[in-house]
């Protein structure tokens, strides 16, 4: 009989040694914020170093932790594994996302730097709630367990929830911060319920365990339409409720426009790509442990959850191109935008979902590698949606410094007065619609692939394809407004011209480039997304 | 011999080419030169010049190396040779076609069931007419697919070289005469009486004396392609550019409204003919893969040209079934159907037909022959030397040229077409040419009744007789347009006959070449001088318009049911004679109606005169012997097979073909009767216009119903214009809305209604959600507590939402779930 | 060595681009101006260079059979391939040219010149890309690139609709591509993994062991790539976009867009659909001969309901484009026992030159319409045709040359419009009779609409529209673009083996692989049915 004090100690040995070292991005973030709170204490040093150094030298080492966690898991110089008990995964595909999420959180905190969003006496406070939603949003990426999926996303909604209200004395965003605290709590209820269901008719909360557990459930219960399944149905859909909050899906999405429009530019960026890898990260994980390591072994539920998954999505993206027509406002289209795109990249889910619960039906059909190029196109259109979502964002944002105003109109004719500004958003705005050679056609392209050699598996699919394609050409029509006012109209009268600092059109061309060149040269993050796909999908 | 045929073409290549280098450099030295240049002029009258004498050699060459037998009445068999020609390398003496005679009466092969081939009726005649040698080759190649091949090629036999002689002929004179008609375009600030601003004032514009004489030398190069072309798609090349180089020089006033109306109108006019004539081309390239007149080389392969394929070495249509069975085995010029059980090339006899039509069409258009010969009256907006060259002497021969050139491919149901098109045309046309008043469209009516003779002649069987009257008519009709035009010229460009009168006086040179002309083309003879010394004492008009009565006369003959075809040329010839007496007696005779313009009136210079002259020479000479004269042997040296021997009645028409032994016996009948009919239209002339018994005008009155119908045209031109002009215009208008506002229309409501959901989602977004949320916010709020707004709208709102999504997707998903 | 002249070759004009954008001041418009001109010279140099290279004797890929190529993206079989032969030489020597002379009519360009030049190079570059790539999908890659600085040049510089016609243009295209990109994966998916066209094309038609697109793939790829490629010809429905785009665009744009752009769709048919998908192809031969005819006729009709000059050259953009699509499609059948065999190869061989002739005859005068149309709205800013006439006397020379392109247009022979229609139209008759009669009835209202335009701006007393005294005769720029023109279109009718020497090789090799791959697919259980022609 093992003493308690011997468990004690495998958890300490355990935490020193390799739970702790896994979590060193966390830790530095973490880090990172004690040291924005205390050197604010030490009110002079507040001046030397401004807080936006200590965050970028945080969020800095912290990507450098992750990019070195993952190169060390694709060499195999470290082993993938559950740490923290159990409760957190470090793995390939929790890697890359981490990465994603510190690379990005280095971008936006350059924004900002540029954009000045947080005054000086702000600096620490703004800092320190992203921060603390980067933790959350890295907890939800290697959650292993259903606690953890929950403290995940509360931990990275709440700061949200404030950075949204940010902007002090601005009705708008504090409205939209309510607005957001209001739907979260609604969802977080519904998606705890939906957790306790699950972890009551599972018997476990280890996400792992799921799919044994549920082909047991369903098996004694004599299959899919019996009350355990009508159960589990429930559970999962409110589970999934919470996630669908994070990715603002139809018809949980009323929210989005609404927040992007009150936050600021820069916050809206942070959530609109931050937060979503970080839930699609988590939704994964989420169908994945519920597929389990033996595919195919509850078809009929799997299939019945991954078209509707399918079918949200498709209403996702159809929604949410159509209401962006009307826009006015570029942060609205943009959430409207985001909608559309969470939709894309849920159609990559609801294809790996299909696939890996109906594709060993079809002979000779591989499996594994049709799966593999899902999460692939997830991954990669993940990667460049960081660059290009920023960018757009960072342009509404760099250029609402200059003409105070938000408005599609307010943007007229500066095209030629700030040309870099306007090509950044160009690329950005041309890979969104997902025009060769940018990178965001990639990400269309391998999704749509995927799609197109799902179908064999279900027919659905292709209907998806079809979908995809036509908004994908619809999309054009609000996406072209902004360049239209910016290349082809006149500047209102009177209006003064815009005048961009070298700077910060660097900056926008910054985050230009990596959009064209994984465009022109997807390889090498094709590979490391497939390399991380097939761990995931062995 | 062999070398005989690339000779020759090198001779006419040349005299073809001549006027398009000339044309080049008119058109470009004409931009940099100087307006009261006159060496566009002599370059363009040297190219055609040239031309000419090129043509001459060419035909003295014929002559001498054929030993002039095509003149010795009845062609001896050893001259004849049908030679493929191919670029470069002669082609190797071909054994002479008519070494085999016994084809060429060939009733007793296989030939189908009885309704459909064509036998020949007198064996005789056959073996007398054998045609002449032809030659053929190629200058150089278009393109090649697989075994179809396109190039310019050459056909040269006595038709084309008596055409090229006849058109570079009358050309020069014309271009000589041009250079004094147009040489009040000599000048940087020309006055255009005709033209006027909207204020009211003349056009004043630089002269364009150049670009007239650049447009002439265009369409003679053209022109002479058409006759040298050695398929019948290179007939179609210059086809188009005659008719370019006629809307060209109809247009050349271009300030004129209705020069340029005339222009465009003569050649969609003509289009519509070359519609047809592109189907008859369609028909032939699929069916027969060839569009060359003559047999072929290709690669030291030898192939039957169209004529071969279609008639063999017989003259002999041949079908099995409803098919004609296309003649591709043998060589040497000599081919014949496969045997049976061989493959064989086959082209349904209908489509034969059709494309025989088709060809036609081009003719009819061309030819402005019924019913689309509403074109041709209107080209006279073009100065007058074009009316005499391009739309009188040659280009609108071209139609019946090609008809001439084409006839093998004829079956004997659109020979009868033709026969009617033409009957037809020449009956309209001299009816109108009874009123019309203007000097010019008299003789356009003229023209286009005369051109319906010819095509009659060909479609009764007489195909020399057509072609004869071709050239003789070529030579008195150009005569007159010159004469017009030394009138309108001398009477400072009035046209209208009502205002001339007396004319002989004060334009003698003019006048009388003039009623040379006239006498030529009413085909008036003196009566009994054949009989007393041994051949009729008359103009060329004669001779020729005596072999197609003859003709017609001999058809009826053979055919009753079709008697129309000889009675209304017969008329005709009488209202002809009326007609041009009419025309003559008007400008030249009695009083001046206008002294005005009588006291302004001369006679035109030298350089216009001459050439009157020497065309008032061939009008009256050039059918010399009429049907035993050297250009009638020559003609019928180049006369098809088969149609010296005449045709059975069959077919679906059921007509037979006079031959010429059928026609020669009922020559001196017709002779007589066409006579008189043309003594019996010119003594009425004579008594209304000259001496007046009766006064016109009376007449005019009485008949003031047909006297309208026939000024109106028969009315063909309201007719079309209601018929095709507005209705295609509707159709365009029909078209461009069905673009704006079906299909833009579908992509715009489409898009509207993709920003109509828009709204409705961000209404519903913003009014139902927000909504609901604002009003019991304000209410709320107007009570005072803020805080109260929080916890009590919108968190039951949002909730409520998110409760209501979850409990409906549980459902969609709890009904499409499979049941276990 | 090869590979590296052609990336040059395509990518010569961004060089050009990013030297003018980085190097060039933005005041300096003559300069600008110049260098545009001098680097679209340079291309036009080397797209010669490559037609004097070309060996006319071998009818496949040139420099090599497999086209020059270098990896681009491993992962997905991507490789940056190029190479030409007798069907796509013809059209990337066009381009160049055409962008020469585009370049030398930007002189009208009045605003933002540097951004209108650095696009127009770009443009260049996709236009290139296209015709010399032999990967689906960097074709497709250029194929799109093409679109956006066309994009930006219609809806920057063009007329008061500018707006409107860009995005209908770009909307359009990205449709038509959307379908391209779907057929791609099915060819992806279907072939094991595979882009290269020259080997799809060898498994379409049969010629790989192991390998074939069944018959459903073919026709759904084939409907789908028709489609995409209809869009771009402009065939009838889709053509609506075709009169706005250029009816807005400038004068060089609308140059480039007639004389280029067009022939893509006719390319893409020609390169990708037609030899991947010969079941496809013959499956709906009769469809697409029919929409060649429509488009003739259509097209022609509502040219002749135009009041607006550029109009009536779009539409007749339109007409002319069905002459092609109509050559393309004349693959007639015949059953022969329990299959079905090409009858008479030699027309539809005669056809497919026919209508890859008129693409480039069309190319020319098209190009040169707009050109005309160009030179006197500059002069007299506006395009209404009953406000024109008296030209003739005005500017003599200009006229003189118009009437010359214009008649190119009108099909006289002599002139190149005239061999591509009538090659097409005498190929029709052996796929369909009626067809034929009616695509033939075509040039009566061709000659309708043209003179009748002719008559209305150039001839007549006087000129009856506004700025009557800004009219001046055409300068020596202009003069040597429509000089030039002129010329082509004179050499290219009277010397027509000038083209099809370079063609005829690889058309042949084209319809004898289709009528190999119909074969193939019978032998292989396809069941494909004679489509009766009337």
């Amino acid at each position: 009989m093992t003493s308690f004090g011997t468990l004690l100690d495998r958890l300490i040995d355990d935490t020193l040694e390799t739970s702790l070292c896994h979590f060193a991005p966390e830790l530095a973030l973490s880090g990172t914020i004690v040291a924005l709170l205390l050197l604010r204490l030490f009110g002079e040093i507040d001046r030397w170093i401004p807080p936006y150094v200590t965050t970028l030298v945080g969020a800095l080492v912290a990507l450098g932790l992750c990019g070195t966690q993952l190169l060390d898991l694709l060499n195999g110089s470290q082993e993938a594994g559950e740490f923290f008990t159990g409760l957190l995964v470090f793995d390939h595909f929790g890697a890359f996302v981490r990465g994603l999420l510190a690379l990005f959180l280095v971008l936006v905190v350059a924004l900002t730097v540029l954009t000045g969003i947080p005054d000086r006496e702000d600096g620490p406070d703004f800092y320190s709630l992203m921060l603390g939603s980067t933790i959350g949003m890295m907890i939800m990426a290697s959650a292993n367990h259903m606690l953890m999926f929950f403290v995940g996303i509360e931990m990275a909604s709440v700061p949200g929830y404030v950075m949204v209200g940010f902007l002090k004395g601005n009705r708008k965003s504090s409205e939209a911060a309510f607005k957001y605290v209001v739907y979260g709590a609604g969802a977080a209820g519904v998606m705890l319920y939906g957790v306790s269901l699950l972890t009551g008719l599972l018997g476990t909360a280890s996400l792992p365990e799921l799919a044994a557990r549920l082909t047991i459930v369903l098996g004694h219960s004599g299959g899919v339409g019996s009350a355990e399944s009508l159960t589990a149905l429930l559970a999962v859909l409110m589970v999934m409720v919470g996630l669908a909050f994070k990715l603002s899906l139809v018809p949980f999405h009323f929210w989005c426009p609404d927040v992007f429009e009150g936050a600021s530019a820069e916050v809206a960026a942070f959530l609109s790509v931050a937060s979503k890898g970080a839930a699609f990260a988590l939704l994964v994980r989420f169908c994945m442990s519920l597929i389990g390591t033996d595919p195919g072994a509850n078809p009929e539920f799997l299939t019945g959850i991954g078209l509707g998954l399918g079918v949200i999505a498709a209403v996702t993206v159809t929604f949410g191109n159509l209401a962006a027509y009307s826009q006015t406002n570029v942060k609205r289209l943009l959430a409207y935008s985001t909608i559309a795109h969470a939709g894309f990249m849920l159609m990559a889910v609801s294809a790996l979902v299909v696939v890996l619960a109906n594709g060993a039906a079809v002979p000779g059909f591989d499996v594994p590698e049709a799966a593999r190029m899902c999460v692939e196109g997830l991954l990669f259109y993940l990667f460049v949606y960081l660059f290009m979502n920023l960018g757009a964002f960072a342009v509404v944002a760099l250029l609402r410094n200059q003409t105070f105003s938000e408005d599609i109109e307010s943007f007229n004719g500066v095209g030629w007065q700030s040309p870099a500004l306007c090509i950044c958003m160009a690329v950005c705005v041309f890979s969104l619609v997902g025009l060769p050679p940018l990178g965001g056609f990639w990400g269309k392209l391998v999704i749509f692939m995927s799609l197109f050699n799902i179908g064999e598996v279900h027919w659905f699919m292709w209907v998806l394809l079809v979908v995809g394609g036509l908004n994908t050409v619809f999309s054009l029509f609000y996406y072209i407004r902004i360049l239209k006012a910016m290349f082809m109209r006149e500047p209102a009268e009177g209006a003064r011209p815009v005048e961009v600092p070298s700077a910060i059109s660097n900056y926008a061309l910054l985050i230009a480039l990596p959009v064209l060149l994984l465009g022109l040269f997807p390889t090498w993050t094709t590979s490391l997304a497939h390399g991380v796909a097939t761990w995931l999908i062995p | 011999m062999d070398s005989l045929g690339s000779e020759l073409s090198k001779y006419l290549l040349l005299a073809w080419l001549l006027p398009l280098i000339g044309f080049a450099v008119e058109v470009l030295g004409g931009y940099w030169g100087n307006r009261q240049d006159k060496r566009a002029a002599y370059l363009a009258i040297a190219c055609i010049g040239a031309g000419f004498l090129l043509s001459s050699f060419t035909f003295y060459r014929w002559g001498t190396e054929t030993h002039w037998q095509a003149f010795a009445g009845s062609v001896s068999e050893s001259g004849h040779a049908s030679v493929a020609d191919p670029s470069g390398s002669d082609g190797h003496e071909k054994p002479d076609a008519a070494h085999h005679p016994h084809k060429a009466a060939g009733t007793e092969t296989t030939h189908g069931t009885p309704g459909h081939s064509e036998t020949a009726g007198a064996h005789d005649d056959a073996a007398h007419h054998s045609p002449g040698p032809s030659y053929s080759g190629t200058f150089y190649t278009l393109a090649t697919f697989g075994s179809l091949t396109l190039s310019i090629d050459y056909y040269i036999d006595s038709l084309t070289i008596l055409m090229f002689c006849m058109v570079t002929l009358i050309a020069t004179c014309i271009h000589i005469f041009a250079v004094g008609y147009m040489s009040d375009e000599l000048t940087d600030e020309y006055v255009d009486h005709s033209a006027h601003t909207s204020d009211g004032h003349h056009v004043h514009r630089p002269g364009r004396f150049h670009r007239f004489f650049a447009f002439l030398s265009l369409f003679c190069f053209s022109m002479l392609g058409i006759v040298l072309a050695g398929n019948i798609f290179q007939v179609f090349v210059f086809w188009e550019l005659v008719g370019i180089s006629s809307f060209l020089l109809i247009g050349f006033y271009t300030e004129r409204k209705s020069a340029n109306v005339a222009a465009n109108k003569a050649f969609i006019v003509n289009r519509v003919g070359d519609f047809g004539f592109i189907i008859g081309l369609m028909i032939l390239w699929t069916y027969c893969g060839t569009f060359s007149f003559g047999d072929q080389d290709l690669n030291g392969h030898e192939q039957p040209g169209l004529f071969s394929m279609i008639r063999g070495s017989d003259g002999e249509i041949t079908t099995v079934g409803d098919d004609v069975i296309l003649k591709t085995v043998g060589h040497n010029g000599h081919w014949e159907a496969p045997h049976e059980g061989e493959s064989n090339r086959t082209l349904p006899y209908f489509l034969l037909v059709i494309a025989g039509l088709g060809v036609f069409g081009g003719c009819v258009g061309k030819s402005a022959q019924f019913p689309l010969q509403t074109w041709l009256p209107d080209a006279m907006e073009g100065p007058t030397p074009v009316s005499a060259l391009v739309h009188s002497a040659t280009m609108v021969a071209a139609g019946v040229y090609l008809a001439a050139r084409f006839y093998p491919v004829f079956t004997t149901e659109v020979l009868l077409t033709i026969a009617y098109i033409g009957c037809i045309t020449l009956f309209i046309a001299a009816t109108i040419a009874v009123v019309a008043t203007d000097i010019k469209r008299v003789l356009a009516y003229s023209t286009i009744s005369q051109l319906g003779y010819m095509m009659l002649a060909i479609g009764l069987g007489g195909w020399a007789a057509g072609l004869f009257h071709l050239i003789t008519h070529a030579f008195f009709k150009s005569l007159m347009f010159l004469c017009s035009g030394s009138v309108i010229h001398g009477c400072h460009h009035e046209q209208e006959m009502t205002k001339m009168g007396g004319l002989r006086h004060k334009m003698p040179i003019t006048a009388y070449t003039m009623l040379i002309g006239v006498i030529a083309i009413s085909g008036l003879a003196i009566p009994g001088s054949a009989a007393l010394i041994g051949f009729p004492i008359a103009f060329s008009g004669f001779h020729s318009k005596d072999a197609i009565v003859a003709t017609a006369l001999a058809y009826t003959s053979l055919n009753p049911i079709h008697f129309l075809l000889f009675l209304t040329p017969l008329v005709t010839a009488g209202i002809t004679a009326f007609y041009m007496f009419r025309l003559w007696f008007y400008t030249f005779t009695g009083k001046p109606r206008d002294e005005h313009i009588y006291s302004h009136c001369h006679e035109s210079p030298a350089v216009m005169c001459m050439p009157l002259v020497v065309l008032a020479l061939f009008a009256a000479g050039c059918a010399f012997g009429g049907e035993n004269g050297p250009l009638y042997h020559m003609i019928g040296n180049s006369e098809p097979l088969g149609v010296a021997s005449g045709v059975e009645a069959g077919g679906a028409a059921g007509v037979a073909l006079p031959s010429h032994h059928a026609i020669h016996e009922v020559h001196g009948t017709a002779g007589v009767v066409a006579l008189l009919a043309a003594g019996l239209g010119t003594i009425v002339a004579f008594l209304l216009y000259c001496r007046p018994v009766v006064d016109p005008e009376s007449i005019k009155r009485q008949f003031s119903g047909v006297h309208g119908f026939l000024v109106e045209k028969w009315q063909f031109d309201n007719l079309y214009d209601v018929a095709f002009v507005r209705p295609s215009h509707i159709v365009g208008r029909w078209c461009a809305t069905f673009d704006k506002e079906v299909l833009d229309g579908i992509l715009h409501s489409t898009a509207r209604t993709a920003i109509w959901i828009g709204t409705i989602d961000r209404k519903f977004d913003e009014t139902i959600v927000d909504g609901l949320v604002n009003v019991v916010g304000n209410v709320t709020r107007s009570v005072g507590m803020s805080l109260t707004v929080f916890q009590t709208g919108r968190i039951r709102q949002y909730v409520m939402f998110i409760a209501i999504s979850v409990v409906a997707l549980f459902a969609l998903l709890f009904a499409f779930m499979p049941k276990a | 060595m090869d590979l590296i002249f052609l990336s040059v070759l395509i990518f010569m004009p961004t060089a050009g681009a990013l030297v003018l954008a980085v190097l060039f001041n933005s005041k300096a418009v003559e300069p600008m101006r110049v260098f545009t001109v001098v680097v679209t010279a340079i291309t036009f140099l080397m797209t010669l260079q490559l037609w004097m290279n070309f060996d006319p004797g071998v009818s496949g890929i040139q420099p090599e059979a497999n086209g020059v190529s270098v990896e681009w993206i491993g992962t997905w079989n991507i490789h940056y391939r190029l190479g030409y032969d007798g069907i796509s030489l013809p059209l990337v020597v066009l381009t160049s040219f055409i962008s020469m002379l585009a370049a030398l009519a930007s002189w009208s360009i009045n605003k933002l010149h540097k951004g209108y030049f650095v696009l127009f190079l770009l443009l260049e570059t996709g236009m290139l890309g296209v015709f010399l790539a032999l990967d689906f999908f960097l074709f497709y890659v250029f194929w799109e690139v093409m679109l956006l600085p066309m994009y930006f040049l219609i809806g920057v510089w063009g007329g008061p609709r500018r707006e409107y016609a860009a995005i209908k243009f770009f909307l359009y295209t990205l449709a038509g591509s959307v379908l391209m990109l779907i057929a791609m994966l099915m060819f992806y998916f279907g072939s094991g993994g595979e882009f290269s066209i020259l080997k799809l094309s060898a498994i379409g038609q049969g010629r790989v062991p192991g390998v074939q697109f069944d018959e459903f793939t073919q026709i759904t790829a084939f409907i789908l790539l028709f489609i995409g490629f209809a869009i771009k010809v402009p065939c009838f429905p889709f053509h609506t976009w075709l009169p706005d785009a250029h009816v807005e665009a400038p004068t060089p744009i609308s140059m480039i867009l007639a004389g280029v752009l067009l022939k893509m769709g006719g390319y893409g048919i020609l390169r990708i659909a037609f030899p991947i998908c010969p079941v496809g192809a013959q499956y709906g031969a009769y469809c697409l001969v029919a929409i060649g005819v429509i488009s003739i006729i259509y097209g022609a009709f509502a040219a002749l309901a135009q009041t607006d000059f550029k109009r009536m050259v779009a539409y007749s953009s339109v007409s002319h484009m069905g002459y092609v699509i109509l050559g393309m499609a004349v693959w007639a059948v015949a059953q022969d026992g329990n299959i079905v065999v090409t009858s008479g190869r030699d027309y539809w061989l005669m056809g497919m030159n026919g209508a890859m002739f008129q693409m480039i005859a069309h190319g020319i005068s098209s190009a040169g319409m707009f050109f005309m149309v160009g030179v006197i709205y500059d002069r007299v800013h506006h395009r209404d045709l009953n406000q024109f006439g008296g030209l003739f006397a005005l500017m003599p020379l200009y006229s003189g040359l118009a009437a010359g392109i214009f008649f190119a247009g009108l099909g006289l022979p002599g002139l190149c419009g005239f061999i591509g229609e009538v090659f097409v139209v005498l190929s029709t008759w052996n796929f369909s009779p009626v067809l034929a009669i009616v695509a033939a009835s075509g040039v009566i209202l061709t000659a309708g609409y043209i003179l009748w335009t002719l008559q209305r701006v150039y001839l007549g007393a006087e000129y009856k529209g506004p700025h009557a005294d800004e009219i001046t005769p055409m300068n020596a720029r202009e003069a040597t673009i429509g000089v030039t023109l002129l010329f082509m279109a004179i050499v290219l009718g009277v010397y027509p083996a000038l083209m099809f020497d370079v063609m005829n090789g690889s058309m042949a090799e084209l319809v004898d692989g289709m009528d190999a791959g119909l074969r193939a697919a019978q032998q292989s259980g396809a069941s494909i049915t004679m489509t009766p022609t009337p």
